[in-house]
């Protein structure tokens, strides 16, 4: 999925020390033990079930598996996902 | 999370349930459209559970157009909800509203008059007086001009020297001062005697009119006759004048005062705490942290009324201690310096009782030591006054 701007851009975020995410527009992701899954900078909803829920990233398809999970909150930045979150992977 | 919760209660939000076939397209054009979702739940296949605001609420029709699916209400909640349940119901806010103004209303009537400051005059007196003027229980209030009242009640009452009459809410508080009678003088006309208002003895009478009853050195009771207003001299009629004169007369006063050994004083350092309490009902809360540091320490106190409304006051109190250190020193006093002070002390007291114009000629100082380290001091002064009286000759009971 690289390109060729991508990598221009990785290497001047390396050269000046600025923060990949905002550079490279990736996603920033917080887990809070099991019970929360925090993730900044999305791409809009794929999926979403109690069971299995699918974010759109610039980094791939962020999969999370769980149970009981609700979105606790969802706005054009970010996203809560809340339950008892089991598995969370990252598709190309 | 609980501030974004009371304020989405405020804000009111409902409850929706949407079904369709790609909710998850729903979900991302709703945010990108800047509709704020919470707590959403996937209920089965084809439905949603979801909350959003008001607002939002709105603006999701036009995303319900393009996507196939239905959206319906399952809960309204919140503050917009919540008052547009109460304004349906008229005959309670029409009922509410009437209270207040009721409530207004019966306010602006004087329900109690209370008299303050009166020591002679019953209280009762003068509310009838008042009464008259306008001022009673069930009295509009704009219709009371205070200080006419004032006005009317001085000249209706000449016992009274100040009236201040306040309108506190629906009490009327009527502070007066009534007048300190001067002694009645006898006028010049009328005959009179010259009577003792105290027990001496004499040590220098001038007559001015009338025919002294005493002469130096005499002693005399109280009620005694000093200068006689009847003269009778031999070979001229019984006159009755108005007697005049001054009557010296040397007096007695006792004094005791006690006087402790041991001489305490407190001093103050400057150094100051403060402790703060709350007082609900009959219980006191400590309010501030700490203690009060100082070992040895004088204590003011200061009650505060939170709210003071009218004639209600709250049952909550705020009472503020401050704390002043003290230095305490202990003295022994020699028996001679103890003396002197207790004499000194009883002066003080006595320039405070005697009239003025009294002199002061002599003192005599006795003194017992009792126990727990005290003396008591009797001291007796003798003072030279002026005792003389006028009381009227009753000339009806001279003629029978």
């Amino acid at each position: 999925m690289e390109t060729r701007g991508d990598l221009i851009k990785k290497g001047i975020a390396d050269l000046l020390e600025l923060p990949r995410d905002i550079v490279l527009d990736l996603p920033k992701i917080t887990l809070l033990g099991n019970l929360q899954l925090y993730i900044e900078n999305h791409k809009g909803i794929i999926e979403y079930s109690t069971s299995l829920v699918r974010v759109n990233t610039k980094a791939g398809i962020l999969v999370v598996t769980g149970s009981c999970l609700t979105i606790r909150t969802i706005v054009v930045e970010e996203i809560i996902i809340v339950g008892s979150i089991d598995r969370v992977e990252f598709l190309q | 999370m609980l501030a974004v919760r009371i304020w989405n209660y405020l804000k009111g939000y409902v409850i929706i349930k949407v079904e369709g076939i790609n909710l998850e397209r729903f979900i991302n054009l709703a945010i990108t459209n800047n509709i704020y979702f919470w707590d959403i739940e996937r209920v089965n296949f084809t439905t949603l559970k979801a909350r959003v605001s008001l607002k939002g609420y709105k603006h999701l029709r036009s995303i319900r157009k393009r996507i196939n699916c239905m959206v319906s209400i399952l809960e309204k909640r919140g503050c917009p909800f919540l008052l547009h349940r109460i304004f349906k119901r008229k005959a309670l806010v029409a009922g509410g509203i009437t209270a207040v103004l009721i409530m207004y209303f019966l306010t602006s009537f004087v329900w109690v008059v209370e008299v303050q400051g009166n020591e002679r005059i019953p209280g009762e007196r003068i509310v009838r007086e008042l009464k008259a003027f306008g001022l009673k229980p069930g009295a509009f209030k704009p219709f009371i001009d205070t200080r006419e009242v004032e006005t009317k009640l001085l000249i209706e009452m000449d016992q009274l020297v100040w009236v201040g009459i306040n309108i506190l809410g629906t009490r009327a508080v009527v502070d007066i001062v009534e007048r300190t009678e001067a002694p009645p003088l006898i006028d010049k006309s009328v005959p009179c005697n010259i009577v003792a208002k105290k027990d001496g003895i004499i040590n220098n009478i001038y007559v001015y009119q009338g025919q002294a009853a005493v002469k130096s050195g005499d002693t005399i009771k109280v009620g005694q006759v000093l200068i006689n207003g009847v003269v009778e001299e031999p070979g001229k009629p019984i006159r009755v004048v108005h007697a005049m004169g001054r009557v010296e007369a040397r007096t007695w006063y006792q004094l005791t005062e006690e006087q402790n050994l041991r001489l305490v004083t407190r001093e103050r350092t400057g150094q100051m705490q403060r402790g703060v309490f709350i007082r609900v009902g009959g219980n006191t809360f400590r309010f501030s942290r700490k203690k009060c540091a100082f070992q040895n320490y004088d204590t003011e106190t200061e009650t505060r009324r939170l709210i003071e409304w009218r004639n209600i006051t709250a049952p909550v109190e705020l009472i503020i201690e401050k704390y002043y250190e003290v230095i305490v020193e202990e003295e022994f006093l020699p028996v001679a310096a103890a003396v002197d002070r207790a004499v000194k002390k009883t002066a003080q007291r006595l320039t405070g009782m005697l009239p003025q114009e009294v002199e002061i000629t002599d003192r005599r100082v006795k003194y017992i030591e009792t126990e727990n380290q005290t003396i008591r001091v009797d001291v007796i002064f003798e003072t030279l006054e002026d005792i003389g009286l006028e009381e009227r000759i009753n000339i009806n009971h001279r003629e029978d």
